[in-house]
């Protein structure tokens, strides 16, 4: 072929395409649907992410005056590090956090294991019941457990005491082990929640090829299962130690990156597969049975104390026959405004922002995994990650200072919601990105070739394809910003108190009988709330 | 169905990761063209630029004459705009759909009426031999079905091109074969343009047109799998197509009407050279030449007009058709394939007579 022809070729080619729609221009090829979503997400990663961060970090080496914010300095620092009794707690905190996050772990990993992998009789039955856990606050736990566990006052001890003759309470929830106890029984559904959907959707083969190989059961859990979850069990572990260590963690973020992400973890291709449990024989019998006592520990011990206690007007210690009332639930549901309107505050947060910040962690998922530009993805996700290394505390007080004097003030719930989004924003993509990257991205390309747009692909195939990890999330979203108590506690306004607030608020004012009727409600409020998540979710149940 | 034209394309991924290494070639009208190569050699990030897929970094993509890629233009249009068909290695059938569904989605996607997509999505499915499974929920069909259906789903709105990404390599070896054959009739029968890539040189024999043999994102050889097998450009598509013997050597005079002599000192002899890269060749030039095994025939008395050699069988394998043997001629151990209905045994002495025609002169 002579270059005079291709010369005209590429004229005619050029003139042809001049023809065309807005795409083919340069400046149409940075300005469509696609780069604009993208670019969206991006700035409102920066302004909810970076920008309160920064601000806070800045005012933390500053003394503030009456005169206002004066100068650089450090002292800040020096004061919180020369104090013995802040070093003291941060050496207990470190203990807790990886004592939490290691029983959690282990036992989560494990229970996601039975339900999703093995023939564990009850499986449907004992799905929900372990899971209600991730409902109630850790704060309701702290509530219920001290009613059940103080070492003079509470339940168990007082029943254990007349039961079998002890000198005293067996059980001390004022100890290191009684709290790491109390945080893990209410972390193990979060590592359950993380690692279910990555098991859920791995190919039958890849455990089946280790079994033929001559593998155990166990052994196949533990070197092939369990392994290629890996990215979800990293992350869960790392959120869950961070969570509990309330620290700005860029440390463990970094080991999670160089751990996490190198190997490759595509487990669903276009092929089909067919879904095929592991036997396991009378063991099955032993897993119910470490399911069994977990739900008893994280779940009827707890809500069964609460609703005994929500039923005495006065609670001295044990539920009297004598002294039973309603009056609590009457005084909640029907008489106290405030708890009232915190009820209608927090399921407005749940459905609306758990829905904005579904939306963008779709989006942000698709720029970290689907992106060309490898430097950015990488950015977009340590920045994605990073709120979680900052404590709710903080994270409210970052926005307070930043927001304080804006008009966005004068929207609290708004303001509130947006710190919400930002704080739990991780959890959120966590949980969407390890379903999308199970998923081979050419399902998106086979769908941009057969010519659907990138909005197009979006809506028929991606968002489809990732259902159950966008529900889980929207559901793990509505349950973490129904519950939030630390950005609430900073940012919430007469108006815009939120349900955790409120029970907070209650709990200092009020009798442990109302306290119980309205953390009963919340754990109510959370249940049905995930019913209809689940319906939803499941209308067009995956056939993989 | 249109003329696909590749100028100067420059891919980079990264720094310094270069996978297509500054390629054009054209591809005609109702051609099937083959990208062949090893890994890595940058075929399947070239059917990708093609696609839309990737945006290359250099370079220009025309098809049907309309220019779809030009980076000195900034020009890249989307995947969507090209109308293109393509058939992914992992099959790429959407789990969630049905087989109809799946097929019907191209057509879906550019607004087609409906009973004309019932019709056509009736007519995709016949050509490719699913008659009747479009209720089919895609996952459950074996490997081959779901190939089919993919194939189906790029065929279903009649592309301009036809993208082939290692589409049976997922397959088992029997299937393999047959569905190369039915794929390379149904295609040219459709008369459709299609670039096909592959690491597999049987398929690429069987299918193409044409073959384009690529190494580190260069393009190694262009030319129909006749030219390509009997006349490698170089020591690497002789190598990497069928098998080859492949010796070093001088030439003892230049390039003449019957052909270049070679002295080739693992040999001890000499050989007429009258294909390949001969112009040019200056005497006491070292140079490379490649002989197919099955083109050295054993002769007790071969024409006067043959190169002759002498050698010792050292290992045969019977294959029925063939004999595959190793024959030792002085320093060096020279494939050959005889006759099934020869005798041989390990020890022998043979004498061997070789066309010049068949003897090729490398290019490198």
């Amino acid at each position: 072929m002579s270059t005079d022809l291709n010369e005209a070729q590429l004229k005619a080619g050029a003139a042809a395409a001049e023809g065309m729609a807005a795409p083919v221009s340069p400046l149409g090829g940075i300005f469509n649907v696609e780069n604009v979503s993208k670019i969206g997400s991006l700035i409102l990663l920066a302004l909810l992410a970076i920008l309160p961060i920064t601000v806070y970090l800045f005012s933390s080496f500053q003394i503030h005056t009456e005169a206002g914010a004066v100068g650089f300095t450090l002292s800040n620092y020096v004061r919180t590090f020369t104090q013995p009794k802040i070093l003291s707690a941060i050496w207990n905190t470190l203990i807790i956090a990886f004592g939490t996050a290691f029983f959690s772990s282990i036992v989560g990993v494990a229970l996601a294991w039975f339900h999703a992998r093995t023939d564990m009789p009850l499986r449907g039955i004992m799905e929900p019941l372990t899971l209600i856990p991730f409902f109630l606050s850790s704060f309701l736990g702290a509530i219920a457990w001290w009613a059940l566990a103080a070492p003079r006052t509470g339940m168990l001890n007082r029943w254990m005491i007349d039961l079998f003759g002890l000198s005293g309470p067996p059980f001390n929830i004022y100890s290191m082990t009684g709290i790491v106890m109390v945080l893990a029984l209410f972390y193990i559904p979060y590592m359950y929640l993380f690692t279910i959907g990555s098991l859920n959707r791995m190919d039958p083969a890849l455990e089946e090829s280790a079994r033929v190989c001559g593998t155990g059961v166990l052994r196949t859990a533990l070197r092939v299962t369990i392994p290629l979850s890996t990215p979800a069990i990293l992350s869960g572990a790392i959120i869950i130690f961070v969570v509990s260590l309330m620290l700005i963690a860029v440390v463990g973020l970094y080991v999670q990156r160089k751990i996490v992400a190198p190997r490759s973890y595509v487990t669903v291709t276009g092929k089909g597969f067919r879904p095929h449990r592991v036997s396991l024989g009378n063991w099955k019998y032993a897993a119910m049975a470490l399911n069994l006592l977990y739900i008893l520990m994280a779940v009827i011990l707890p809500l069964g104390a609460l609703f005994l206690a929500s039923l005495n007007r006065a609670w001295l210690g044990g539920f009297r026959w004598s002294q039973l009332s309603f009056y609590n639930w009457d005084f909640i549901l029907f008489s106290y405004d405030y708890a009232i309107d915190a009820m209608k505050n927090s399921l407005s947060l749940g459905f609306i922002g758990g829905f904005m910040t579904v939306v963008l962690c779709t989006f942000l998922s698709m720029v970290i995994l689907r992106g060309k530009n490898r430097k950015l993805s990488s950015v977009v996700d340590y920045v994605s990650t990073l709120p979680i290394g900052v404590p709710g505390l903080v994270m409210g007080m970052a926005f307070l200072i930043t927001w304080i004097n804006t008009p966005l003030y004068s929207f609290p719930l708004f303001l509130l919601m947006l710190a919400y989004m930002t704080r739990y924003l991780p959890y959120g993509l966590r949980t969407i990105t390890s379903v999308l990257q199970s998923l081979s991205p050419e399902l998106e390309e086979s769908s941009r070739v057969c010519g659907a747009t990138f909005l197009g692909t979006i809506r028929k195939v991606t968002v489809p394809l990732l259902r159950p990890g966008i529900f889980a999330a929207y559901l793990m979203l509505f349950i973490m910003f129904i519950r939030e108590l630390p950005v609430s506690a900073l940012l919430a306004t007469e108006d815009s108190t939120p349900m955790a607030v409120a029970l907070y608020v209650i709990s200092e004012n009020e009798a442990l009988g109302v306290v119980s009727a309205f953390a009963l409600v919340q754990a109510v409020l959370l249940l049905i709330g995930t019913v209809i998540f689940r319906r939803l979710g499941n209308i067009e149940k995956l056939s993989v | 169905m249109a003329e696909v034209v590749i100028e100067n394309l420059v891919k980079r991924f990264g720094q310094d990761a270069l996978a297509v290494d500054n390629i054009s070639f054209t591809v005609r009208e109702g051609e099937f063209v083959t990208l062949l190569g090893p890994s890595g050699c940058g075929k399947t990030t070239t059917l990708r630029c093609i696609a839309g897929l990737e945006t290359p970094n250099e370079g220009d993509i025309l098809i049907g004459g309309e220019l779809f890629t030009s980076s000195a233009k900034g020009i890249c249009l989307p995947p969507e705009k090209r109308h293109l068909g393509m058939v992914f290695q992992s099959y790429a059938i959407w789990p969630h759909m049905s087989v109809a569904e799946n097929v019907a989605y191209g057509l879906q996607a550019q607004r087609t009426p409906r009973a004309e997509i019932t019709e056509r999505v009736k007519k995709a499915l016949d050509l490719v031999g699913l008659e009747g499974l479009g209720d089919r929920n895609a996952t459950k069909l074996s490997g081959g079905q779901q190939q089919r259906v993919s194939l189906a789903r790029a065929l279903a709105y009649n592309p301009r091109v036809l993208l082939f990404d290692e589409p049976l390599s997922n397959l088992d070896a029997k299937l393999r074969e047959r569905m190369r054959l039915e794929l390379a009739n149904l295609v040219k029968e459709l008369k459709i343009t299609s670039v096909y890539v592959t690491h597999d040189q049987a398929e690429a024999m069987v299918m193409s047109d044409r073959i384009i043999v690529m190494k580190d994102g260069r393009i190694q050889q262009e030319g129909n799998p006749h030219a390509t097998y009997n006349e490698p450009a170089n020591s690497f598509v002789a190598d990497f197509i069928g098998v080859a013997n492949i010796m070093e050597g001088k030439a003892a005079e230049g390039d003449s009407a019957s052909g270049v002599w070679v002295e080739i000192p693992d040999l001890g002899a000499r050989l007429l050279c009258s294909s390949g890269a001969r112009e040019g060749v200056q005497a006491g030039a070292d140079v490379l030449i490649t002989v197919r095994p099955e083109y050295i025939l054993l002769a007790e008395n071969g024409a006067a007009d043959q190169n002759r050699l002498e050698g010792e069988v050292r290992e045969a394998v019977y294959l029925g058709e063939t004999w595959d043997c190793l024959i030792q001629v002085k320093d060096y151990s020279l494939r050959v394939h005889v006759r099934g209905d020869a005798e041989l045994r390990p020890g022998q002495s043979v004498s061997m007579a070789i066309s010049p025609a068949k003897c090729v002169l490398l290019k490198d």
